[in-house]
């Protein structure tokens, strides 16, 4: 089912193991992304963006009912409360929290690992979608409290704080992770936004395969790219792309990032401008911005911090 | 270290002057001060428990295994392949791998503890309560039978039975907890009505 329902490839997925993939509509659109981890030979925990997941419950029974596959499908979002342990002291607070082995040779990243964190069952997920060593820690969710009163406690003599979406949005875009919805649209593919990687066009089949090898579909207009901005005007989302005075694409996320010393963004631009270093101008009423195309990760591009 | 599971309307329960007590690692409201009066509210008029902690077993697929090994529980089946299993606080820990065992690769045994919240409507005044609810006709289910149905806008699972006074268990989903109790306790108090802990509908013969 996995194997239809994404265009890469989740059949060789080893026990414990997780793999992010995007979800594709009949057209070859991105529906959604999210991780899915093997936690069983037959088991799969999958995760989906927050304000989509009736939507895709809908979406995964409807083609379950479709294709009459041997699956059970049942959404589990309420079942479990997670919180994401992120940073690099993030190790030291989780040994503080289990007897487990939260080395990185036992947890590595992009594992999927069963175990008791302060006391409770847990399945922990290294996975960082902020860009940093991170335990993302889902358990039954009515020992909530118990849970973030017991890492906040661990976490004192490391100088833990709670952060919120506000500062979740930066540290994404300084890896230039996108955000389905907000920097894709309803005609964007993966490729466009440079997630081409994740298509294995040597499967059989997968939602959204004719789509994305029909007429004209490698033949890209737009290229979803990052970039940097001078001065500290922080270009709204929506704010115009433009070429000689003609609107040519538009900014969907940019902020101010204090590790990257600039104004960093994520923006639709023609895809003969997605090279390094290409510049080009931003405008938003009366105010213009000289910017810089960036087709890696501001920060940490290799993924040693989160590897490690 | 012991941890406690806390159902997600414990602080409104803590407003209303809950008084607590621990069972198998739950935090439950034993009564709201005065035990005397909610078990007359109970006997006399309609009562609202928060029952979110009660164990919660779903199984998928092929029941009959399952079913027969289900033992001396609540079954509420809301359709020909779909049960869901209630049992008193921590019994789903014994619950799920009987269930798994006794269902074999043809159904699928899911803990759903944490997925739902739980209420339990009891008393007299319950169709004049549900009637402020749901438009879904609650003669239509007869005792010991489940649905699926709407209360207060929300989908739920609905599960009726007759103790010494007639009772109605709705199960929501747990994201939806502060909505639907608010909604329900209101409905509840406009029919004369108010919350009462687990020890007054214990004393009804609730399990």
């Amino acid at each position: 089912m996995l194997e239809r329902l994404y265009p890469n490839r989740f059949a060789d997925l080893a026990l414990g193991r997780i793999r992010y993939g995007v979800m594709l509509n009949d057209e070859g659109v991105i529906l959604d992304d999210g991780t899915v981890a093997r936690i069983d030979e037959d088991e799969f925990f999958v995760t989906v963006t927050t304000g989509n997941t009736a939507a895709l419950e809908r979406w995964i029974t409807w083609w379950n009912a479709d294709w009459a596959l041997d699956v059970r499908v049942l959404n589990l979002t309420g079942a479990f409360g997670a919180v994401n342990l992120a940073g690099p002291a993030s190790r030291g607070v989780m040994r503080s929290l289990t007897d487990a082995d939260v080395s990185g040779e036992a947890v590595p990243y992009l594992s999927a690992t069963p175990m008791d964190v302060a006391g409770v069952p847990a399945l922990v997920l290294r996975i960082g979608f902020v860009g940093e060593l991170g335990y993302e820690i889902h358990f039954p969710s009515m020992y909530g409290e118990h849970v973030w009163d017991a890492v906040m406690a661990a976490g004192e003599r490391h100088g833990i704080r709670p952060f919120g979406l506000e500062a979740q949005r930066i540290l994404r875009l300084e890896k230039q992770h996108i955000l389905v919805g907000q920097d894709t649209d309803a005609e964007s593919d993966p490729f466009e936004v440079g997630l081409g990687w994740t298509v294995k066009a040597d499967k059989d089949d997968f939602l959204g395969k004719r789509g994305l090898e029909g007429p004209g579909a490698e033949a890209a207009g737009e290229r979803l790219v990052g970039f940097t901005c001078e001065g500290s005007w922080v270009p709204p989302e929506g704010s115009s792309v433009v070429h000689d005075g003609i609107w040519v694409g538009r900014v969907t996320s940019a902020r101010a990032s204090a590790a990257v010393g600039s104004i960093v963004g994520l923006a639709w631009v023609p895809s003969g401008w997605a090279n390094d270093g290409t510049p080009f101008e931003i405008q938003f009423g009366s105010h213009r911005s000289k910017a810089t195309v960036a087709m890696r990760p501001f920060y940490d591009p290799e993924g040693q911090r989160l590897r490690s | 270290m012991n941890p406690t599971r806390r159902s997600p309307l414990s602080r409104m329960h803590a407003d209303l002057g809950a008084v607590l007590e621990h069972e198998a690692g739950w935090e439950l409201v034993a009564s709201y001060g005065d035990e005397a009066a909610e078990r007359a509210r109970v006997r006399d008029g309609i009562g609202l428990v928060d029952v979110t902690a009660r164990g919660k077993v779903d199984v998928r697929g092929s029941l009959d295994g399952a079913l027969s090994a289900a033992g001396d529980v609540l079954t509420a089946r809301i359709a020909e392949d779909w049960v869901l299993v209630l049992a008193e606080p921590g019994g789903e820990e014994v619950l799920v791998p009987k269930l798994e065992s006794a269902a074999g690769p043809n159904a699928m045994v899911t803990d759903v503890t944490h997925l739902f919240v739980g209420f339990a409507l009891a008393g007299p005044a319950l169709p004049d309560a549900l009637a402020r609810l749901t438009s879904w006709d609650p003669a239509s289910l007869a005792a010991g039978e489940a649905t699926g149905a709407p209360i207060a806008d929300v989908r739920a699972v609905v599960a009726r039975r007759d103790l010494e006074v007639p009772v109605l268990e709705a199960y929501v989903a747990a994201e939806l907890a502060r909505y639907a109790w608010e909604t329900v306790l209101d409905a509840v108090r406009r029919t004369g009505g108010g919350p009462v802990g687990w020890r007054a509908l214990r004393a009804e013969g609730w399990s």
